[in-house]
């Protein structure tokens, strides 16, 4: 099968995927415990008023009409109004998604290169002093949670050494700490991922082929090592982007970046329906885009995915 | 990684130095103030969480408003007023010379038309909230114009806390052509009267007001005060500390000592919330008054305070949060086993209860919460109670109390038997959280009381204008419900807010806001 064949099958399956996740996030609000039209009047509503709330929210009519009107608004890019702000729910998380994706992307192409060159020199330099301390100091970065590396940073590169602010959202200086404590975490998972498929694969039988048929050493490692360890971690890479997308709400919070997974977290105890479906179909969606783009990437690397 | 660190490191020292050099300040006064969260809107006809209203409060005024210590309301927008010989009917002078940040004025057409939109074309989503119902016999309907700058109100009932009413951040007022213009919007948009204008808002990041110059009475002392949103303590303090903040909110009182060791300034004030348990009086045995008796004696409140809380708490001895007016110290509960066991045996369970309670608990609704109610378990053990603590995330606990608000007695019954709460009040009055939470069938009525001559004397304390009297009406309501107990009065709770070292003039509300318009650094 052709590349292009292989892309436009993977983009079919999206489809069921995404109508998939669309009717999780629309039943959202009817799960919720109670009638939202009461919770959302207040103690000293009239009748009348739940009665135009309901009305005005589609709850009066049925179940699947309600959906295909939300889904309707949606596909037209209307995710409707923060119950709080008052404002188009877009207008709320696309700044917010654009800062996390600004740290996710500033962290997982550190994170990639510097855990791929740790990897690599770790496993071709196995049973070295480099590879005990890297791979010791991987195990660290794994274990240590967070939140108790966030205010590590802040306590040793604001406080004793007052080299970048403590938080916020501004310039460069802003985004190293935040990404320095998710890097932290992300080289660790790759470094060891890459320096063990390494291993693997310099043991494989087509390495020795290719270093006895006389090749350079620099083409074995890049051209047939390489290339073949990176499969698994192409997949861990975009596993990690993703968790990246979703799960900084730890980050966010000890340095008040202004993202996304804070919001979301914000709006769940708020209890701002609205904001909490648009958060969830961004997320759901980035999420399959992402494991879309790593599957074209596989195919890319390897040829044999596409059958 | 050591390499990548290094380089990013670098990069960013020499951005941050570029800064600095090549695009040298402005020399303005700025004052950049951290608290825990973002305000949701400014429009606190949607929502009057403190972190809206602590922000509003700088760009908005209201008609009359507290003086700094919170005792006694002064002129603001009305400069003077006369009423009626029988409380009804009051004229008010406009202040003359304000205009609102847009240019527009502010005058008895302004004032009808803001009073007009605001509650005539108020979402239905949010006529019923607590807020918008208090309002209600302040509505447009009700004023009339008598000339440029005069208005009167006239009233159908005589409202005692009137007064508290018009100094309510709710009743800010706002150019009404503004708020027609932007529609929904105007929540996240401000054209009052105060000393600052809203000129920024970027979500999640900052909210920066600049100086009003045509403000109408003393100039602000700072060309700008910059909103920042840091929800972790530890972080707010960090940011304090090295100074890219001047003002923190929400420091925890573990922290204190450290930061007044470091130089920096801590205002600290007894704030006005009363953590309470609700009983649930509609579930036996907690109908019977010996029984719950039983149940305040055998807590030691000082020694959660002093062991949790570190001392910075207060054992409530009313009904009442604190601060209020109507507050009146009626009693105390002091931790006494011997009286707890002789109620409980009076009431037949000498040996205690066999079936364990149920305490619904919300998290995050303040601090250490689950801390002390365990204490409050272990303590209760010793009489012969057993009590299981049910934990819910914040939403999901509200949503059950609301949930609750309208059941009948039997339903009720299946129900939790005790309720982790929280009674302020925003109004500032005594009358607000009684008529809400203490008089029969009233929809925060959490516990179900019902007592007839409390009820009275509400309604009583609500229509005198007379202070002693209905300061009396109100000291003896305390009383009865104190000794009655519809709910176990706990603490009210110090709140600490950080400065540094220059910062001047900042106040700490009774309701643990901070109060920023008048606060400057040197």
């Amino acid at each position: 099968m052709g590349y292009g064949r292989f892309i436009i099958k993977r983009l079919l399956q999206l489809i069921p995927s995404l109508i998939g996740l669309s009717i999780l996030v629309f039943l959202i609000l009817h799960m919720v415990p109670g009638d939202p039209a009461t919770i959302l009047a207040g103690p000293e509503a009239t009748a009348e008023d739940v009665e135009y709330i309901r009305k005005q929210m589609g709850l009066d009519k049925p179940l699947l009409v309600q959906y295909f009107d939300w889904l309707g608004r949606v596909l037209q890019g209307d995710l409707g109004r923060s119950i709080y702000a008052r404002l188009q729910v877009t207008r709320m998380l696309i700044p917010r998604l654009l800062n996390t994706i600004e740290l996710t992307v500033v962290s997982a192409l550190t994170a990639t290169i510097s855990g791929i060159l740790i990897g690599v020199i770790s496993a071709l330099k196995r049973g070295s002093i480099f590879d005990y301390v890297t791979m010791t100091l991987a195990v660290l970065g794994i274990c240590i949670p967070s939140f108790w590396l966030g205010l590590m940073l802040i306590e040793v590169f604001s406080l004793a050494i007052p080299l970048f602010p403590v938080a916020g959202r501004g310039g460069v200086e802003h985004l190293v700490l935040p990404a320095m404590c998710l890097v932290a975490y992300q080289t660790p998972i790759l470094a060891r991922m890459m320096r063990s498929t390494m291993l693997d694969v310099l043991g494989q039988d087509y390495i020795r082929t290719a270093k006895s048929k006389g090749l350079p050493q620099r083409v074995v490692l890049y051209k047939h090592a390489l290339k073949n360890a990176l499969i698994p971690v192409v997949t861990i890479i975009g596993i990690q982007i993703g968790y990246m997308l979703g799960g900084t709400v730890i980050v966010e919070t000890i340095f008040a970046w202004p993202g996304i997974g804070k919001q979301l977290v914000d709006s769940i105890f708020l209890r701002d329906y609205p904001m909490v479906q648009g958060a969830l179909l961004i997320y759901g969606t980035s999420f399959m885009l992402l494991s879309l783009a790593v599957d074209f990437l596989y195919g890319f690397i390897d040829p044999r995915i596409r059958v | 990684m050591v390499v990548i660190g290094v380089v990013l490191i670098l990069v960013a020292a020499v951005t941050s130095y570029w800064y600095m050099f090549l695009i040298p300040l402005p020399k303005q006064k700025v004052l950049t103030v951290a608290v825990t969260m973002e305000p949701s809107t400014l429009d606190l006809i949607v929502s009057t969480a403190d972190s809206n209203s602590m922000v509003s409060n700088n760009l908005g005024e209201t008609l009359v408003k507290w003086d700094k210590a919170y005792k006694i309301i002064e002129p603001c927008l009305f400069e003077s007023w006369e009423v009626s010989p029988d409380d009804l009917t009051w004229t008010f002078h406009l202040r003359r010379g304000v205009k609102f940040h847009c240019g527009e004025i502010f005058n008895s057409t302004s004032f009808m038309v803001f009073l007009e939109k605001y509650f005539g074309t108020m979402d239905p989503q949010f006529r019923g909230s607590q807020a918008a119902a208090s309002f209600k016999p302040l509505n447009y309907t009700n004023w009339k114009v008598i000339d440029d700058y005069t208005v009167q109100l006239n009233l159908e009932k005589v409202i005692a806390p009137l007064f508290n009413l018009l100094a309510y951040p709710l009743f800010a007022f706002q150019c009404p052509y503004h708020i027609k213009e932007l529609g929904a919007e105007f929540g996240h948009n401000f054209c009052g009267t105060n000393k600052f204008k809203l000129v920024e808002w970027v979500a999640g990041e900052r909210i920066v007001l600049e100086k009003f110059e045509d403000y109408w009475g003393e100039p602000a002392k700072m060309d700008k005060i910059v909103w920042v949103f840091y929800p972790e303590a530890s972080t707010r303090i960090a940011a304090l500390i090295r100074g890219d903040v001047d003002v923190v909110g929400g420091v925890p009182f573990y922290e204190v000592n450290r930061l007044e060791d470091l130089g920096l300034n801590i205002e600290g004030k007894l704030t006005g919330a009363l953590y309470t348990l609700y009983i649930n009086l509609d579930k036996p045995p907690l109908d019977d008054l010996r029984v719950r008796k039983a149940l305040m004696y055998a807590i030691d409140r000082q020694a959660i305070i002093d062991s949790i809380y570190g001392g910075n708490a207060m054992a409530a001895e009313t009904m009442a949060p604190f601060g209020v007016w109507g507050y009146a110290r009626v009693g105390t509960y002091e931790l006494n086993l011997t009286k707890a066991k002789e109620f409980l045996a009076e009431a037949g369970y000498p040996e205690g209860f066999e079936r364990p309670f149920i305490l619904w608990m919300g998290e995050g609704r303040y601090e250490l919460q689950k801390e002390a109610l365990e204490t409050i378990q272990s303590q209760w053990k010793k009489i012969g109670v057993d009590v299981q603590i049910e934990v819910y995330e914040g939403g999901t606990f509200w949503s059950r109390m609301v949930a609750t608000v309208g059941l009948s007695p039997d339903e009720r019954s299946k129900l939790f038997d005790f309720c982790s709460g929280t009674v302020s009040s925003s109004q500032m009055d005594i009358s607000q959280h009684f008529e809400s939470q203490l008089c029969s069938g009233r929809y925060a009525n959490m516990a179900g009381y019902n007592n007839s001559r409390v009820d009275e004397l509400v309604v009583m304390g609500r229509n005198i204008m007379d202070k002693d009297e209905r300061f009396e009406i109100f000291r003896e309501a305390q009383e009865i419900a104190f000794d009655e107990l519809p709910w176990i009065p706990l603490w009210n709770l110090v709140y600490f807010a950080g400065t540094s070292r220059d910062v001047e003039g900042l106040i700490v509300d009774p309701l643990g806001k901070l109060v920023i318009v008048d606060c400057y650094s040197k």
